[in-house]
């Protein structure tokens, strides 16, 4: 079986010799928009065999863009990529695949029916005589996994195995079809620490047989554990590119973070508050563990985590979604059993789904009946009658204080902005009058005129009263709209910070390099 | 440093792990097969008409019929689809070829029987796949459109008539009553059928591809898997083994009226599914198709001698159903679980990486320094 390229049999320097070698892939100033946005603005990068390139930058920086543009889902809008030197258009995966470059994603795409050998081979099965070689597919895939250090079982079926294996699974399959270049799109977010340490061995045997491989990834003692290089992106532009040995991990939280604030968040009012709701213990074993604070009246308590922390699955124990297993939570000094989301908000809580598409909203509804959908028992009266002209008044009254214009309301809430949408959303959890409001990723995918329009309705709510817990993972803003600060890592909350806070102390605290509390 | 070196005996997955690993597909076959030889034991024993020479003979035909059209029936499912128009494929072909052969006389007879069963079966078969692929319709929906369809078609054909033993061709009359080598033509049949397949679902791409589609179709098409071609083969095989299935029938009842086939549909789904192909398709093989056949079949027949009332009857055989499949679904849920394990990499004895422990804040080493 050959795996392209040969494998390079240099020692211990990869260094010295792959930065000799010419480059596998070269992006050059590579441009994308998307609407008015412009994700990529002239990128630049060399990819060398025998190497590990970090790409770093927050979220929206541009990294899954150059990701997509690499692998043939995207196309640029300017710029040229070589592969070998000769300028190609990657038109379509199937390109990008034959080109040699293939990726692996946080949840891998296998056919869990089949086994490990079958997935290493899905529609590319050895045939002698147009039939299926099956005793050659085992042997290539034990040559393979033997090459390259993996002990699966070729005859498994790959039901049985966990996410990690089923990873090892996606890498081996990019070796088989002669994978040259390999990005690795977060690829530890689901693995456990053990589980790391073991894709590292493989990653570093691949780098061996003079692979060229991207690793993608938030976490950044990670980073620094496995790649030769690091490349920064921010804002769509490439900002930093350093050997990854001259660089430490506060240096790389400012060439991601650097930018300045401009007036996009609002000045917050702090007070002093009564404690509404008290969090003792709470665990949910998996999702968070241990979890202890209070949430005073009229604050707003960031939330702040790298994705996967389990921040969104707290949200969810406390609005009642999925309980947690143990601990316990009192509301205004009254034991408060999170037992169903219809519970909490008659409880006064309310809560901003992550994902509004799936959680939030009806799409084929107009806004009056979207907004005023949490408060419909209301609008009917005794005998059940739906009194339409109180809720178009209601939906109104709530438009007016989500500043969604006038002519938006009566839309299709699917032609709708995702700024608009998440403004829907937003009123009609305030039609609930709620005094606990529980935010998820409240900006994600909105355009900066709305995010700074939502931002400030959220701090006039809690300026008159409403306690407000704010997720999110993007740092500037969270560290802009909190009064006070919680970093989650792994389930646990590992830092209390006051505010205002240095972006790059939430980071450091949310990727593990600092721990323990700085209140 | 070399990883090659890593890979010694010790760390290579032992005979266990393998005979393991290959056993779990097995173990609900064996389970089914081992439910059916004991109640075929209970029933010869405690059964006298059980264990006559003509009601085996009669049990075995009826359960070849049903398991050749299941084997079909398979086919769609494993590819996560269904074919609810079976039994109507397989009505229109035993009037239509049952009359039609008795027009061709000599030693061709027998031939142009079957290819125009299995031609005329296909050709239904793609209207089928011309629903599923051109319109976009759920298998589901089109195959019951068709099942109304060509349950029409059948009523026009028959035009009220009926068609007997006796204005068949005799070699087809004769089909059930005859054995070769002691063993009885349908039974040759389906073997036959069931040998056939399980060959083309193993080793040729066309069977990978049903397991692919039916495991995880985006994956499948975005590994280049050519959807519609395998769409029309899919419903075309079906309904080609459900058009055999008419001749069958035609043998095997002696009368072939518009209502002919119309109990068939669920009762191959049921075989199928009763035999451990699951209904999301991408697990199972024709032998369960088969094995499931012959569970429903002896079941019928059991419940037939012991003169329960039809009534009771079909709802036995439902009741049957419902907790072959449970019991399925039970098993299947524990053999799916993932199964963790501490690493499928090797360590190297030497250059294992620094370890990423949460609390440790050191600075890191890189893995080439």
């Amino acid at each position: 079986m050959s795996l392209t390229p040969a494998p390079q049999h240099h020692d211990d320097h990869l260094d010295a010799s792959s930065k000799n070698a010419a480059p596998i892939v070269e992006l050059i100033r590579i441009r994308r928009s998307f609407g008015g946005l412009q994700a990529l603005s002239g990128v630049s990068l060399s990819l060398y065999p025998g190497e590990v390139v970090g790409l770093l930058g927050e979220n929206g920086a541009g990294k899954s863009t150059l990701v997509k543009i690499l692998t043939g889902v995207l196309e640029p809008d300017g710029g040229q990529i070589l592969v070998d030197g000769v300028v190609q258009r990657i038109s379509n995966p199937r390109v990008a695949h034959d080109l040699g470059i293939s990726a692996t994603y946080q949840e891998p795409a296998v056919f869990p029916d089949l086994d490990v050998a079958e997935n290493l081979f899905a529609g590319r099965q050895p045939t002698s005589h147009r039939l299926v070689n099956w005793r050659e597919m085992y042997r290539k895939t034990e040559e393979v996994f033997a090459e390259i250090g993996i002990s699966l079982d070729p005859h498994a079926p790959v039901y049985q195995l966990g996410i990690a294996d089923r990873q090892l699974i996606e890498i081996a399959k990019s070796m088989i079809s002669g994978a040259r270049v390999l990005i690795l799109d977060e690829p530890t977010s689901v693995l456990s620490s053990r589980e790391v340490d073991s894709l590292f061995t493989l990653l570093t045997s691949l780098r061996n047989r003079g692979v060229s491989l991207v690793f993608v990834s938030h976490k950044l003692d990670e980073v620094t554990a496995i790649t030769d290089r690091i490349v920064v992106l921010r804002d769509g532009t490439h900002v930093a590119e350093r050997a990854t040995a001259d660089v430490s991990v506060s240096e790389m939280v400012r060439m991601m973070v650097g930018r300045e604030i401009g007036d996009l968040y609002p000045t917050l009012t702090r007070t002093d508050g009564e404690v509404i709701l008290e969090v003792k213990k709470l665990s949910r074993p998996g999702y968070f563990q241990d979890v202890s604070f209070v949430l005073r009246r009229g604050e707003i308590l960031g939330l702040a985590g790298l994705v996967g922390a389990g921040r969104t699955e707290l949200a969810e124990a406390i609005f009642g979604v999925t309980p947690a297993e143990s601990g316990t939570m009192t509301l205004d000094g009254m034991a408060y059993a999170a037992k169903s989301p219809r519970h909490a908000v008659s409880c006064g809580i309310a809560y901003l789904p992550e994902d509004r598409l799936a959680n939030g909203l009806v799409m084929g509804m107009r806004g009056p009946f979207n907004l005023t959908m949490t408060v419909w028992g209301r609008i009917a009266n005794r005998v059940g009658r739906f009194r339409t002209r109180v809720m178009y008044r209601r939906a109104r009254e709530l438009a007016q204080r989500v500043q969604l214009q006038a002519g938006r309301l009566d839309q299709l809430t699917s032609s709708l902005s995702g700024g608009n949408q998440q403004k829907v959303v937003l009123g009609k959890w305030l039609a609930t009058e709620p005094r606990i409001l529980i935010l998820d990723e409240p900006t994600h995918g909105i355009d900066v005129g709305t995010k700074a329009e939502v931002l400030g309705i959220v701090a006039k709510l809690a300026k008159s009263g409403v306690s407000v817990i704010f997720i999110s993972s993007e740092l500037e803003e969270v560290r802009a709209m909190s009064t006070r600060l919680l970093v989650m890592r792994e389930g646990r909350i590992v830092a209390e910070l006051s505010t205002p806070v240095e972006a790059h102390t939430i980071l450091e605290a949310a990727s593990g390099v600092l721990s323990g509390r700085v209140a | 440093m070399s990883v090659t070196a890593a890979m010694s005996a010790d760390v290579a997955p032992t005979t266990l792990q393998r005979f393991f690993g290959r056993s779990v597909f097995r173990r609900s076959d064996t389970a089914l097969f081992a439910l059916i030889v004991l109640i075929t034991l209970i029933a010869t024993f405690t059964l006298r008409d059980f264990r006559t020479l003509s009601n085996i003979n009669n049990l075995l035909n009826t359960t070849a019929l049903i398991a050749i059209v299941a084997i079909g029936e398979a086919i769609t499912i494993l590819a996560r689809q269904i074919d609810l128009s079976v039994g109507a494929i397989l009505g229109i072909c035993a009037y239509l070829v049952g009359e039609g052969s008795g027009h061709i006389s000599g030693a061709w007879g027998p031939v142009a029987g079957v290819v125009m069963a299995l031609g005329l079966g296909a050709v239904l078969g793609l209207g089928n796949g011309f629903l599923v692929d051109a319109l976009k319709m759920p298998a589901i929906i089109a195959t019951l459109a068709t099942l109304s369809i060509y349950t029409g078609f059948q009523i026009l054909v028959n035009n009220g008539s009926q068609l007997y033993l006796t204005q068949v061709p005799r070699w087809l009359a004769g089909l059930r009553g005859n054995a070769w080598f002691g063993v009885g033509t349908f039974i040759w049949i389906a073997a036959f059928c069931l040998v056939a397949v399980s060959f083309i679902l193993r080793k040729t791409r066309f069977g990978r591809d049903v397991y692919a589609l039916g495991s995880n179709p985006d994956a499948a098409i975005y590994l280049g898997v050519r959807v519609r071609l395998r769409t029309y083969q899919i419903f075309a095989l079906c309904g080609a083994l459900a058009g055999l299935g008419g001749l069958l029938y035609v043998s095997q009842f002696g009368n072939v009226d518009a209502t002919a086939g119309s109990g068939m549909n669920l009762t191959v789904i049921a075989a199928a599914v009763v035999g451990g192909v699951s209904l999301f398709g991408g697990s199972g093989t024709a032998l369960n198709a088969v094995l499931g056949a012959l569970l429903l079949g002896e079941i019928q027949n059991i419940l037939e001698l012991t003169r329960i009332s039809i009534f009771a009857e079909q709802t036995l055989q439902g009741a049957a159903i419902v907790i072959a499949v449970a019991v399925y679904a039970v098993v299947s849920r524990r053999l799916r679980r993932p199964v963790r394990r501490e690493s499928s990499i090797y360590y190297e004895a030497d250059g294992a990486l620094p370890s990423l422990d949460e609390t440790d804040n050191t600075p890191r080493v890189t893995a080439n320094d």
